[in-house]
Formats: C-alpha cells, structure tokens, sequence
C-alpha cells in the first residue's frame, strides 16, 4: 500500500478518475445516440451490429464484476477448482451461439427474450418467466452496483455509497443518451482495456512474486486450495456450469444482441466472445492464491483481487485495478440497464398496459425506464447487503430453472405452455430449497435438474405442436 | 490428489498467453469491419 492512509490510492484520486471516466463515457453515450431516430434504433441498434462489436459485447458484457471480483474471491475460498469452475461459465457463451443463430431465423422482427415466452409458450409459462427475468436482473444489477462501491472502498478509502451512486450514475447517462448503439460501442473499448489490464497485472504478479513460491506457499499452508478432488470445489464447478447456461440463455441481455446483430453475426460473434472469455477468469482468479505469500488477509473476500494487485504494484496497480474493474462494472451495468429496460417497456408496458403506443412514446417510455431502473438498484444498494458470490449465487436458482424450457422451446414443437411454466416455477423453488438446505453451491443444480425432469415428462406427455410462424410477429406502430 | 507445479504454471501462462491475443483478434477484426463498412 502506498498512501500513509492504508489505501492504495488517494480518495481524491479515485473521484478524479470515476469522474473523468464518468464524463468520457456519457459524451461518448450522447454521440453515438444522435444516430437513433426510432425505438428500434435505441433498443436493438437498428438491427445492423457487425462482427466485430459484436464478438466485443458478448466477451465485455460477461466480463462482470464476477470475473474481475468474484472469481478471484472464490478461487481464495475454493482454490484450483475456484478459477477453473468459473472459466467454465464460458460455456454459457458458446453454446447460445447456435440458439442466438435460431433466434435471429425464428424471430426476424423480435425485440425481447420475454416475446419469445409469450409466443412460444402463453401466458402462465410468460409469467413465471418475467419474475424470474426481474429477480435476475436486480440480482446482478444490485451486485454490480455494490461491487462499485465496494472497489472504490478497497482502493481509495472512499465511502461505498459515493462509489456505488457514481456508478450508477454514470452507467444510466450513457445508457439513457445512446441506448444499445452506446452500450455496445462502449462494450469494444471496455473489453480492450479490461483484457490488458488483466494481462498487465498478472504479467506484474509472476514477474514480482513468481508461480513457483506461489505454489509451494498454497501446497504448504494452505493445501485445499490445490485439492483436484475439493468436494465442494467440484460441486460449485458444475454448478456454476448450470448457472452460466440459466444466465445467458435466458437473459434478454443475450437476446436483445442476438436481435441487435446483423444476419449471419450472431453465431460467429458468440463463439468468439466465449472463446476469447475463457482464460480470463483463470488471469484474473491465480491473483488470488498469491494474497497468503503477500501477508492479505482481506476484510471481506471480494476485496482479494483488488488488494492483491495495489500491493504487488502500488500506486500504478491499483489505478490500473481500478480502470479495469470498472470498465468491467460498467460494460456489464450498462447493457443490463438497456435489456431490462427492453423488457419493462416492451414486455408489460407494450404488449399488457398500451398495445397501441407509438414509436416515439415507447423510446420515451424506455429511457423512463432506464431512469427508474437505476434509481431502484441505487434504493437497493444502499444497505450492503450481502456478498457478491452469495448474491449472484442465490440467482442461480431462478435462472438454471429456464434452461431447458428455453432450448426445447426454440428447437421442439411439442413442449406445451404448462409443461414450461411449471418447470420453472418448481425448478426455482427446489433450486432455493436446495440453496437454504445444502448450500449455494448447488442452487442452479438442483434447479435445473428439477426443471429436466419435469420438461421430460412434458414431451413425453404433451401432443402439443407449435407452429414456428407465429413467434414472427408482425409489428403495427401507429406513430 | 493436488496440482502439481508444472500443471499449475502451464495453465496460468497458457491462459495468460490466449488473453493476451485477444486484443489483437478484436482490433483486427474492427479494422476489416471498418475497411468493408461494416461497423454498423
């Protein structure tokens, strides 16, 4: 640490950059938005993303405050299999890659993932879709905006509040200015910095301490951490398979870019994204098993990453640490504002409260959204509530229930609507049983494997057969 | 039955090396897009 203070940064120092950042990004935001002339253009970017952005969102976006905060938390709890589990969350990515293809065929003119449920599925299946769409994306919007708190504390002494409020403030002027286009544009220059300062610091790591005495200090004071047969390390990495599948597949933030992009780029632009995202989470993760050789006992563990890195590299690692874990906040924050956003407006105030709106009063109303949306998840920062392993955990839940509806969905005509429904509604109540009763570790497991079963027994049952020409809904716009 | 050494260094260097690659992929990428007007 290199400030007489204890921290590794001056709390003046951490302002300046989020405010520099902050009014880089909104300027940005603003001019990118001058390009969006109806809702379509603010929402999914006019439908025209090439492969480049493209590849750059999916990668950005999934670079979250789990990668740069939680992974190397969980690989200071679960060692080896901390990094590996979290790498495999890559999966998630690669495998919507076909399904973003699908989806982009299936849906010409589809806006939201909730379009989907509702056509494919009916009502009750959409119901218990939304509410764990709303769970999800407050979940993660929470721990976002808490984990910008949280870093500004760990680096600059900086109240958690000042850090989260700035955040959020930030994230929902951009958003608010120039919609996806913004967020997207914003996602490439985020993925390029989060890459280097992750490859930055690591390269900084094993050049100062080396991967030798990191490993013989974990294998001789701490030697679970190296444990290949850790029971619940290996538990979390499957679960953590199952809740990075629930995340993406999903989540409107994957499916408004899987709408946004042109033609043929949704496949292609996936893969890569998951490819490219793969290693990242094992950089990012080793960082922490160096913190017991460097004398880091952090107050709480998300604060391992961060810590680790100001003190192997000072004033200029902790900036760094800084730029990084915020783009990474910030890539993440932003496109879920614009997704729920979608959501909220598309979803339950177009297609329930006023199915006759016009263009105009929907791109107002989403940027009310935006707007309501980010004071909400600022009301639910204030108090810090949890841990962001324990939070995000907990969402694993929800979202695992859904993979299966949402496959068989897109690529089976026989899974009716109360088949769907009901494996999401009890495979989110046993995954929380599960949560309560054994563990975080196995929420998505259990809530997932519940929802198989009862998706199998539906196709076994069911002569339900979909036609796939009424999910191409034709949109009328009065104005 | 614990990671050994050589497989500890071998995964964190290789996955720093693929990170490390993956600016040049995009860049590379965003500057074809943008020669072919394909940016948007």
């Amino acid at each position: 640490m290199t400030e007489a203070s204890g921290f590794a940064l001056s709390s003046t120092l951490g302002l300046t950059l989020v405010v520099l950042f902050g009014l880089a990004w909104v300027l940005f935001g603003w001019y990118l938005g001058r390009a969006n002339k109806t809702h379509e253009d603010f929402a999914l970017a006019g439908r025209n993303v090439g492969f480049a952005l493209a590849s750059a969102t999916a990668m950005a976006t999934w670079v979250t405050s789990n990668t740069t905060l939680v992974a190397p938390q969980l690989t200071y709890q679960f060692g080896v299999w901390g990094m590996v589990g979290y790498s495999f969350a890559a999966l998630g990515l690669i495998l919507f890659a076909p399904l973003a293809a699908r989806i982009k065929r299936l849906m010409p003119n589809g806006y939201t993932s909730g379009d989907f449920v509702r056509l494919r599925y009916g009502q009750s299946a959409w119901w218990a879709f939304i509410l764990i769409s709303v769970v999800y994306a407050f979940g993660w919007l929470i721990s976002l905006g808490m984990a910008g708190g949280i870093l500004l504390e760990a680096l600059s002494g900086l109240d958690y509040h000042i850090g989260m409020t700035a955040i959020l403030i930030i994230c929902v002027g951009y958003t608010l200015f120039g919609g996806l286009r913004a967020v997207i544009a914003t996602d490439f220059i985020q993925a390029l910095i989060i890459i280097l300062g992750v490859v930055l610091i690591a390269w900084f790591l094993i050049d100062t301490v080396s991967l030798e005495t990191i490993h013989s200090e974990v294998q001789d004071n701490h030697p679970q951490l190296l444990d290949l047969l850790f029971p619940a390390a290996i538990m979390f990495l499957f679960n953590n398979i199952f809740f990075g599948l629930g995340e993406i597949f999903h989540s409107n933030v994957w499916w408004s870019r899987a709408l946004a992009f042109k033609g043929s780029v949704a496949f292609k632009a996936y893969l890569l994204g998951g490819v490219l995202w793969l290693p990242i989470p094992i950089v990012t993760g080793f960082i922490a098993l160096a913190a017991p050789q460097l004398g880091i006992f952090p107050p709480s563990a998300d604060m391992v990453g961060p810590m680790v890195a100001a003190e192997v590299l000072g004033k200029i690692g902790a900036v760094v640490v800084f730029i990084v874990v915020f783009s990474a906040l910030a890539s993440s924050l932003d496109s879920l504002l614009a997704a729920t956003s979608d959501l909220v407006t598309r979803d339950i105030y177009h297609k329930k409260l006023k199915p006759d709106a016009g263009d105009k009063h929907l791109l107002r109303f989403n940027r009310y959204s935006i707007l309501g949306l980010g004071i909400l998840t600022w009301l639910f920062c204030l108090p810090k509530i949890a841990t962001l392993g324990a939070l995000l955990n907990f969402a694993g839940a929800f979202v695992a229930s859904t993979i299966f509806p949402i496959v068989l969905g897109l690529y089976n005509r026989r899974l009716s609507g109360r088949y769907a429904a009901l494996a999401m509604t009890l495979g989110t109540l046993s995954g929380l049983a599960g949560y309560f009763v054994v563990g975080f570790y196995v929420a998505a497991l259990v809530s997932c494997s519940v929802s198989a079963l009862i998706c199998g027994l539906g196709l076994l049952l069911s002569k339900h057969k979909f036609d796939w020409q009424q999910l191409n809904e034709q949109e009328e716009h009065s104005a | 039955m614990t990671m050994g050494l050589t497989a500890f260094s071998t995964l964190v260097l290789v996955c720093l090396v693929l990170t490390a690659c993956a600016p040049v992929i995009l860049i590379g990428l965003w500057l074809k897009d943008f020669i072919s007007k394909q940016i948007w």
